[in-house]
């Protein structure tokens, strides 16, 4: 059987008991015992190596895992960062006392987040400035972390610090694992502008972690942050074939309203417009799959991120059209929580502008522009 | 069928990127633009002997090599980025129709398209906006035959095709005919498009004998099937043109320099650029998608259709124009290239169904 069938009839034997218990709540408790759930079939990170907990599911079948979950509208599991993010960076990098993280991030007794960008440090986060400076056999940490996801609910956190500020800014980053309960540690939720707070400012006082808590040599912060690419690119892949199945549930539900009144005629061909945008996405996608299946590189990765962010606003665009009056007076949160939420996937994970610069540098060769000073 | 890998299309690809590179330069092309015919029969010919072309999805059974429209499209982008001029597409929707009727009639002409020997086309005007049919050429039956009279406009490579497969009215039903060029009373104008490489002719009969080859619902999915393949073909071509115009852009945006460097090191145009990567990536994943559905007959093939030619259409036009304001005040230039490629991409995007159109189409298939 193949692995996304047989994660299709776990789920179909798993969810009906998770919603008889939470309804549907999906907060961070739901979701940490959704968690638990998966964990018990061994399903929370099938795409990581079976030596470390996972089931070695290549791309593939990651994507097609992923795609069943949506299909069943399975929950997001509450330690999502450190499966995908955290946890394989730990594995790649990781000291035999550190990996021992891996099966707590599993079994979600340890729930990480990735303190990575700074009020001065965002685009440009090799700018960053929080500090942590040797005293003995510990580092001291003063500093600032900003849209740290999950930070509030965290117990851990994948720390990027300045050890060396004497060196090109690349050079003097290092990684920390560092728990959350440390006394200094200050965190305050950041309420984003569709008004719910998923994000945390994390603040660091003197706080005080063993040297032994660095993932990866001193001052190779930065190329070890950079190690979550495999992952990176099943999560691309899906992200656009889920967009597809959105636009096709709006088509759905369109169709259902305009029974009986039809459909202005602008309206039918912007809802048409993001079909047609939806598709070509998926289909860029098929083509990433089969380059990562044979191992090619490609432009089409960071393409699809590009693009998604783009058609993921203008869908947001196009659902509060056709709602209508009742999308600003509270009859459409779905439309609504698109079209103000999209604002951020232009910025989020990489804006447009550093996507295109990439896209025009990394794969057309252009030249980079140089940095002042 | 033959079974393709990718390494036998991307062989084919250089192939006919490397007689198309010899055969089809921007020289030949601007030579080629200003004659009436628009095409070199030598070329042609090589592209039969050589590569067999003509015939790559006609069965080995009529000299044909047997191949699928996956194939056939690699070999329209590449003519796409070449901007090759001849009746290439014509002849294919030709055949496509042709392989569509009984066996007498292909065993009559495709082994000799397949040779290179037999250039053809279609006039099937009538089905192209879509909607109603509403035929500018009636056929009627008399003694000696069916003749047709009246006007078959936006005919390509009309003026020279030897074998025209015309879409006509029987008393305002659909049904196909094949005329032979060289008919008395059919008289081809050659149209002046704004595409030069790209000849169109305007066909008017007057008692034209003709054979009839299908009638009926019969006729009709054959038209629709032209006008799906028509699509498909032209995705392809569009793709590559889009492929060859970022090359031009990129190209020119590293060796230009201004301000004291090179103008690809401005965020400005390197954005343009990334923009057009985008066009470009996604146009080959779609019209490489349609061109399997066609061969394979998936489920969605005119959805697919449908969303490959409107996707395409709009992307070079963009892709050529972004080229021409990368370019600056050059790509203005009657001399530079790139307006010849915005050419091809306002009358690819119009043939057989431009953006709007198809999706139109899509909304009906959808039903919203």
């Amino acid at each position: 059987m193949r692995p996304a069938d047989e994660l299709r009839k776990f789920l179909e034997h798993e969810l009906p008991d998770f919603k008889r218990e939470w309804g549907s709540d999906r907060g961070f408790d739901a979701r940490r015992a959704w968690q638990a759930r998966l964990h018990s079939g061994n399903w929370v990170a099938p795409g990581w190596p079976a030596e470390d907990g996972g089931r070695g599911l290549g791309v593939a079948d990651r994507v097609a895992c992923d795609l069943v979950s949506g299909e069943l509208d399975a929950p997001v599991i509450a330690g999502i960062l450190g499966v995908n993010n955290v946890g394989p960076t730990i594995a790649a990098w990781g000291t035999p006392e550190q990996r021992a993280h891996l099966s707590r991030i599993l079994a979600a007794d340890e729930i990480w987040c990735q303190g990575f960008s700074e009020p001065d440090a965002g685009s440009d986060l090799a700018g960053l400035r929080t500090r942590a400076v040797r005293d003995g056999d510990e580092f001291v940490i003063n500093g600032q972390k900003v849209w740290t996801s999950e930070g509030m609910r965290a117990t851990h956190c994948q720390l990027l610090v300045r050890t060396d500020p004497d060196v090109p800014k690349h050079k003097g980053i290092s990684a920390l694992l560092v728990p959350l309960d440390l006394p200094g540690i200050e965190r305050r939720p950041l309420r984003q502008l569709t008004g719910e707070s998923d994000f945390a400012e994390l603040f660091f006082s003197d706080v005080r972690v063993p040297v032994s808590n660095l993932l990866g040599p001193e001052g190779e912060g930065w190329k070890v942050t950079m190690t979550t690419l495999s992952h990176e690119r099943a999560g691309v892949i899906t992200i656009a074939t889920q967009l597809e199945a959105d636009v096709e549930r709006l088509i759905a539900k369109t169709n259902q309203r305009t029974l009986a009144t039809p459909l202005r005629g602008d309206l039918r061909d912007e809802l048409i417009q993001r079909y047609v945008q939806a598709r070509v996405l998926a289909m860029v996608g098929e083509v990433s799959l089969s380059n990562a299946e044979a191992g090619r590189p490609g432009a089409e990765q960071a393409v699809i991120k590009l693009s998604w962010s783009q058609l993921s606003q203008q869908l947001g665009a196009t659902k509060m059209a056709l709602a209508g009056l009742g999308a600003v007076c509270g009859q459409e949160p779905d439309a609504e929580r698109s079209f103000l939420g999209s604002r951020a996937t232009t910025i989020a994970g990489g804006t447009t502008e550093i996507m295109k610069n990439i896209l025009a540098e990394r794969v057309l060769g252009l030249p980079r522009e140089r940095e002042r000073g | 069928m033959n079974a393709v890998s990718e390494a036998d299309r991307a062989a084919l690809r250089e192939s006919v990127a490397s007689l198309l590179n010899r055969r089809s330069s921007e020289a030949e092309v601007r030579r080629l633009m200003e004659t009436e015919h628009g095409y070199d029969t030598a070329t042609w010919r090589q592209m039969a002997d050589q590569l067999g072309l003509q015939g790559l999805i006609i069965p080995d059974s009529y000299g044909g090599s047997g191949f699928t429209f996956a194939e056939l499209g690699v070999v329209f982008e590449e003519m796409g980025k070449a901007l090759y001029c001849g009746p290439f597409l014509a002849t294919v929707l030709a055949s496509a129709a042709l392989l569509e009727c009984e066996e007498t009639l292909r065993k009559e002409h495709l082994p000799r398209i397949a040779a290179g020997e037999l250039i053809a086309t279609v006039a099937v005007e009538p089905w192209l906006a879509g909607g109603g049919f509403s035929p500018t050429v009636s056929a009627a039956y008399s003694g000696s035959g069916w003749q047709l009279d009246g006007q078959a406009d936006f005919v390509l490579s009309g003026l020279h095709a030897e074998l025209i497969v015309v879409l006509a009215g029987v008393e305002g039903k659909p049904a196909l005919f094949a005329v032979s060029g060289d008919s008395a009373n059919l008289a081809r104008t050659p149209l002046d498009t704004t595409d030069r490489t790209r000849k169109q002719a305007r066909l008017d009969f007057t008692a034209v004998p003709a054979a009839l080859i299908a009638e009926g619902t019969r006729a009709t999915e054959i038209a629709q099937r032209i006008c799906v393949i028509g699509a498909v073909a032209l995705a392809a071509e569009q793709a590559g043109g889009i492929a060859e115009v970022l090359r031009m852009a990129v190209s020119y945006a590293q060796t230009r320099e201004q301000f004291g460097r090179a103008i690809g090191s401005f965020q400005a145009v390197k954005h343009t650029c990334a923009d057009m990567l985008v066009l470009a990536t996604s146009a080959a994943a779609v019209a490489r998608k349609a061109a399997a559905a066609v061969s394979a007959d998936f489920g969605d093939l005119r959805v697919l259709a449908g969303v490959a030619k409107s996707y395409c259409s709009e992307a070079f036009i963009e892709a050529a124009a972004d080229n021409i304001q990368v370019h600056g005040g050059i790509g203005f230039t009657w001399e530079h290239p790139a307006h010849l490629y915005l050419r091809r991409a306002m009358t690819s995007n119009v043939m057989f169904g431009d953006a709007g159109h198809h999706r139109e189409l899509l909304a009906g298939q959808l039903g919203v």
